[in-house]
C-alpha cells in the first residue's frame, strides 16, 4: 500500500499549515534533522503525548512551536512528556517542554530510578562546570516536579503508562515495552560509574554506551497501533535490547501500522523480527538522522535495507545537511586552516506528519515538511 | 592636565603647546603633569620604554619646586605623554566554549558553544596538534576548553593569525560536595517520590 503523499507547503516553517487535527483524527509528527528528535502524538479528543525533545534554530522545543502554531495549548492538552533516555540528542529542550505542559506527567526510564542517578543530577546540574548538558535538563525537570509537588512515572517493559477507555476514538492505551529487567541491572552499574568521585575533576558528564535502557512505546488507539523505537539497540544478551521485547510474552498484542525506526536507522537498532512480528505489511516507517563526528546515520546501506522492508519509509531530513554559519571571511579562512571539520548542529526544521481519521478512511495522509524526504531518495542512485 | 596649567605651560615657554611637545596629535587628556603639586600618573621607569615619540621637552630645567617657591616663581610643569606601553596582545575574532565528546589517536571531536554570536552549537573535529603540550594530559571525554581565533600582535607590531585552545583545569570534587549532593538527592527523592 502506497500512502498518499502531500508535499510541504513551506520548507521553513514547522507544520506547514496551521490546522490542528480534528478530535477524531490521529496525528503522529516526527521532528528532527541532524541532532535530536521528538515525536508528537494526538490520540484524539485533543489529548497529546510528547516523546523526547529537540529544538528549533531559535532553540525553542520543536513540539511546542508546532502545537502553538496549530492553536493547541500545551498547558492543557499534553497528557505525558516521555524522556526515553537521557542522551543529549533526545532531551534538548525537554525541561522547557515539561514546564509548558503544566498538566502533564513526566515519564522516565526505570533505569534512571536508582538514587545514584539523582545524586548525579544534583551534583552536575548545580555544581557542574558547564551549561547545556543533558543532566541540566533533567535537573530542571526535577525542580518543576518539586514546585508542582508531583512524582515522575517510570517506564519499564510491559507497563501500561496511560489509558483512556472513553476517547472519541475509543480505547486509547500507552504501553512501555522496555527497558527490560536485565537492562536495568546493567544500567545501575553504569550509573554508579558516573557518580562523582572525590578528587576527580568536574568534567562534563556524558552518557555513553549502547542504548539498551531506552523506552520503546506502544500506543494503541482502538485497533491502530504505533511503535516508537526510541534508540533501542540489539544486544548479544537475549534478555536485553530488541530481543527482550520480541521474546516477551506479556507485551500488548497486535501489529503496528507506524514505526518510528530505532536509533536513526542504524543496523544495530534494527531487527528483521520487528518487521515480521510487530508491524503490518508495508508499514509507514519514519526515522530521524544523526550526525556525530564521522558517524552519519542512516548510511546508504541502512537506507537500502529499510527501503527493502517497506515502500513507505521517510526521514525527517537527510544526514548530510551541512550548514555554515555566517561568519566573517577571515574567521572562515582561519577555521579552514585550523580544524579537520566543523559543522553547525542542525536544529529541527524537518517534520514528517502523519494523519488518519480512522472512522472515515484507512489511508494515512503523509506530509513531508521542511527537509523531510523519502528514505529511498536520501542517497541518489549512482 | 587642567586648561589653566596648559595655558601656563604655553605662557612660560612662549610657544604653543603643540610646538613645545613636538607633536600635535596627542590630546591634552593623554598628558600627565609633574612638579610642584602636579602629579605623575606613572613612575618614571614605566615611562622609559615609550617609543614612537620624540617630542618630550622639559621646561624651565633645574627649577625645583622648593626653590621656585622661595623665589616666588611660578612652578613649571613637566609634561610627559601618556602613551600606552606597547605589548603583545591578542585580538579575538571568534570564541567558543567546548566539551570533548570523543577522542581518537590524533584528533578529538567536541561540541562547541559560540560565545561571540547567538547561533546553533557546532560540532568540530580538531587535531591534537593544535593543543599545547601542557594541556595534552587534560584531553579526555567531558573535558572543557576555551577556543579563541583571532590576531596576535607582537611587541614589534607584527600581526599573525592565531588559534588558541586552552583547556580548563577543572576543580576537583570534594567529599563535602559529594556528600551534599547525596543528601540532597535523598531529600528530593523523598519529596517527589523518585524511588
Amino acid at each position: 500500500m502506497r500512502q498518499s503523499e502531500k508535499l510541504s507547503e513551506s520548507e521553513t516553517s514547522l507544520g506547514g499549515s496551521n490546522d490542528a487535527p480534528h478530535l477524531n483524527e490521529i496525528e503522529v509528527s516526527v521532528f528532527g534533522p541532524g541532532y535530536g528528535e521528538s515525536i508528537l502524538i494526538h490520540v484524539g479528543d485533543n489529548e497529546w503525548f510528547i516523546v523526547d525533545s529537540c529544538v528549533t534554530p531559535s532553540k525553542e522545543p520543536a513540539p511546542l512551536v508546532y502545537l502553538r502554531q496549530i492553536g493547541v495549548d500545551p498547558a492543557i492538552s499534553v497528557r505525558q512528556v516521555v524522556a526515553t533516555h537521557w542522551h543529549d540528542d533526545h532531551v534538548k529542550g525537554i525541561a522547557k517542554t515539561f514546564r509548558a505542559c503544566s498538566s502533564s506527567e513526566i515519564v522516565f526510564s526505570e533505569a534512571l530510578k536508582p538514587n545514584e542517578f539523582l545524586t548525579i543530577v544534583e551534583a552536575y546540574s548545580k555544581r557542574g562546570m558547564m551549561e547545556s548538558s543533558g543532566v541540566q535538563e533533567l535537573g530542571e525537570i526535577i525542580e518543576t516536579l518539586k514546585e508542582r509537588k508531583k512524582s515522575p512515572k517510570f517506564a519499564i517493559a510491559d507497563r501500561c503508562l496511560w489509558k483512556n477507555a472513553e476517547s472519541a476514538l475509543g480505547s486509547v492505551e500507552v504501553h512501555s515495552l522496555s527497558p527490560s529487567d536485565a537492562s536495568i541491572v546493567l544500567s545501575k552499574m553504569e550509573i554508579a560509574n558516573l557518580v562523582p568521585h572525590e578528587k576527580r575533576p568536574k568534567e562534563r558528564v556524558i552518557a555513553q554506551g549502547p542504548n539498551h535502557t531506552a523506552v520503546v512505546l506502544w500506543i494503541k488507539i482502538q485497533d491502530i497501533a504505533i511503535l516508537l523505537g526510541s534508540d533501542l539497540e540489539n544486544s548479544t544478551n537475549t534478555s536485553r535490547g530488541w530481543i527482550a521485547i520480541l521474546d516477551s510474552t506479556t507485551k500488548p498484542d497486535g501489529r503496528a501500522q507506524i514505526m518510528k525506526i530505532a536509533h536513526h536507522g542504524s543496523l544495530n537498532g534494527d531487527n528483521l523480527q520487528i518487521w515480521t512480528d510487530m508491524l503490518t505489511s508495508d508499514p509507514i516507517a519514519v526515522l530521524t538522522p544523526f550526525v556525530n563526528g564521522n558517524v552519519y546515520l542512516p548510511t546508504e546501506n541502512d537506507c537500502a535495507r529499510i527501503s527493502s522492508r517497506t515502500s513507505n519509509a521517510y526521514a525527517t531530513a537527510p544526514p548530510l545537511v551541512k550548514k555554515k554559519k555566517g561568519r566573517p571571511q577571515v574567521v572562515e579562512k582561519m577555521l579552514a586552516e585550523t580544524v579537520i571539520s566543523i559543522r553547525e548542529i542542525a536544529y529541527s526544521t524537518g517534520q514528517v506528519r502523519l494523519r488518519l481519521k480512522p472512522t472515515e478512511k484507512a489511508i494515512w495522509d503523509v506530509a513531508l515538511l521542511g527537509d523531510a524526504k523519502r528514505v529511498e531518495t536520501i542517497y541518489p542512485l549512482r | 592636565m587642567s586648561s589653566r596649567a596648559l595655558q601656563r605651560a604655553e605662557r612660560i615657554s612662549g610657544r604653543p603647546l603643540s610646538e613645545v611637545t613636538g607633536t600635535s596629535d596627542i590630546a591634552p587628556q593623554d598628558w600627565v603633569e609633574s612638579n610642584g603639586g602636579l602629579t605623575n600618573r606613572r613612575p618614571l621607569d614605566d615611562r622609559l620604554p615609550v617609543t614612537g615619540f620624540s617630542g618630550i621637552q622639559q621646561i624651565n630645567l633645574g627649577a625645583s619646586a622648593e626653590l621656585a617657591k622661595e623665589r616666588d616663581e611660578e612652578i613649571t610643569p613637566v609634561l610627559y605623554p601618556n602613551v600606552p606601553v606597547p605589548q603583545s596582545r591578542f585580538v579575538s575574532l571568534q570564541k567558543w566554549e567546548g566539551a570533548i565528546q570523543q577522542i581518537s589517536e590524533d584528533s578529538f571531536i567536541a561540541i562547541v558553544y559560540d560565545k561571540t554570536q547567538f547561533g546553533a552549537d557546532e560540532e568540530v573535529e580538531i587535531s591534537t596538534d593544535e593543543v599545547s603540550e601542557g594541556d595534552l594530559d587534560l584531553l579526555r571525554p567531558g573535558a572543557i576548553f576555551y577556543w579563541n581565533i583571532g590576531y596576535h600582535d607582537s611587541l614589534t607590531g607584527q600581526r599573525t593569525r592565531a588559534s588558541i585552545i586552552r583547556f580548563r583545569r577543572l576543580p576537583v570534587w570534594s567529599k563535602d560536595e559529594i556528600d551534599a549532593a547525596k543528601r540532597e538527592a535523598e531529600r528530593v527523592g523523598n519529596l517527589i517520590g523518585w524511588k
